[in-house]
């Protein structure tokens, strides 16, 4: 597959251009962790996030790839994975506390609202992400989800979030987050 | 005042994606200073796309997990296997060993226990399908009766794949094997070798033990027989 070819699938949400991806440069990625102090459970752990990296910047809108993907892959793993020694380097110097009780309080309610999110459909929860993390047009959702048009997509949208809001309102007072 | 376009959940959701002016950003922010109750509607509508995306995140994450990979030792390893991944057909060979039988060593033909798991799926036996492999013409008794059910597999890998090489198997132990790809071979069930009763299976003219599984499929590799006397051994069962 040429990278215009997976740029595009992956633009339509096409999740296998990911996973062929993932195939394609695993050996590449594996090689750069371990070489580098890491495991292999580890390299594959940040490859998948550094996958899910490309995903979301594939689907800005000006978005341009200005060298070979795997080129691309390979920067953002290569800084993930420096970011992840670092992080880790932070750790063994005692900050481990710091960094587990900041800010607890925000991680508690996405939590909370995750749980609203589970307890949405799987049409409702497809729709609100493609939305709000991949940011597939209404024209794009419509095609993915099988709607008609991109107006189904629009309005099945608003009820979703419409039913997100209430549930997670409904279940937990406004002051739990107002404050 | 708050029938204002800063007020409306579209403007916010602009607001927090960086899609609205300069000038109407500044207004919000000036806004914010002073309405503590926008500020928490804005948090809130913030925290929720988050997870929103949080969501997403975990779902693309694990369907990665799901994706066969290769090892550094260039085999083919899902982190998490799902049959719909599966890169080429699915057989399931049902029956393989049946625990009805003493201790004798009939042929595996009379012995096996077949079980239908699914009749509307395709069946067809070894003795149909063509055999590549180098073996002598009566080796064909030992699994001529073998009942094999061929799935179609849900997603096929790239052609140009070099994962689908790889032989993955899952075995209970106690009666039913799944190959991983369309492979001729041969069940050998309840071998002695000298570490107890085993069962065996020679696939592209090697022998390898088959060691139940759990839920994670394993490649058949990793238990290839390469004891010259155990070799010996298992081809004479193959006679």
């Amino acid at each position: 597959m040429k990278d215009q070819e997976i740029l595009e699938r992956i633009r339509k949400g096409d999740e296998t251009a990911l996973q062929y991806l993932y195939k394609q440069h695993y050996r590449m990625m594996l090689r750069l962790v371990l070489k580098n102090s890491g495991t292999e459970e580890e390299a594959q752990d940040i490859f998948q996030d550094s996958l899910i990296l490309f995903w979301q910047k594939v689907h800005l809108p000006d978005f341009q790839l200005t060298s070979k993907i795997s080129t691309f892959l390979y920067s953002i793993c290569y800084n993930l994975w420096r970011k992840e020694l670092e992080k880790k380097s932070r750790l063994s110097r005692e900050e481990k506390d710091e960094a587990v009780t900041e800010d607890w309080d925000r991680q508690e309610r996405i939590q909370i609202i995750n749980a609203c999110i589970n307890k949405l459909g799987v049409t409702c929860k497809k729709i609100l992400q493609y939305y709000y993390f991949d940011e597939l047009s209404m024209h794009d959702i419509a095609q993915v989800m099988g709607f008609s048009n991109a107006d189904t997509a629009k309005t099945k949208k608003y009820k979703c979030k419409k039913e997100l809001d209430e549930l997670i309102k409904k279940h937990y007072k406004a002051t739990d987050f107002l404050d | 005042m708050q029938d204002n376009k800063f007020y409306q959940t579209d403007f916010i959701e602009a607001y927090l994606k960086g899609a609205v002016s300069e000038a109407d950003k500044n207004s919000m922010e000036n806004i914010l200073l002073a309405d503590k109750s926008l500020k928490s509607e804005v948090d809130f509508q913030k925290d929720l796309i988050h997870a929103i995306a949080e969501s997403r995140k975990q779902d693309l994450k694990q369907l990665l997990k799901s994706t066969p990979i290769p090892t550094h030792t260039g085999m083919q390893i899902p982190t998490n296997w799902i049959i719909g991944g599966v890169a080429a057909t699915l057989i399931t060979v049902i029956g393989l060993v049946s625990y009805m039988k003493t201790h004798k060593k009939p042929e595996i033909s009379e012995k096996q226990e077949k079980i239908v798991v699914n009749p509307s799926e395709e069946k067809q036996t070894l003795e149909n399908k063509k055999q590549d492999v180098n073996v002598n013409p009566q080796q064909e008794k030992t699994t001529q009766n073998t009942t094999i059910k061929t799935e179609t597999p849900i997603k096929k890998e790239e052609s140009t794949s070099p994962f689908v090489k790889e032989i993955h198997y899952l075995y209970d132990g106690s009666g039913v094997l799944q190959l991983f790809g369309d492979f001729n071979y041969k069940i050998l069930e309840k071998i002695d070798l000298g570490n107890g009763v085993k069962t065996y299976i020679f696939i592209q003219n090697n022998f390898y033990e088959l060691v139940p599984t759990g839920e994670e499929p394993k490649i058949l590799k990793e238990t290839q027989i390469k004891n010259p006397e155990h070799i010996r051994i298992l081809s004479e069962q193959l006679k």
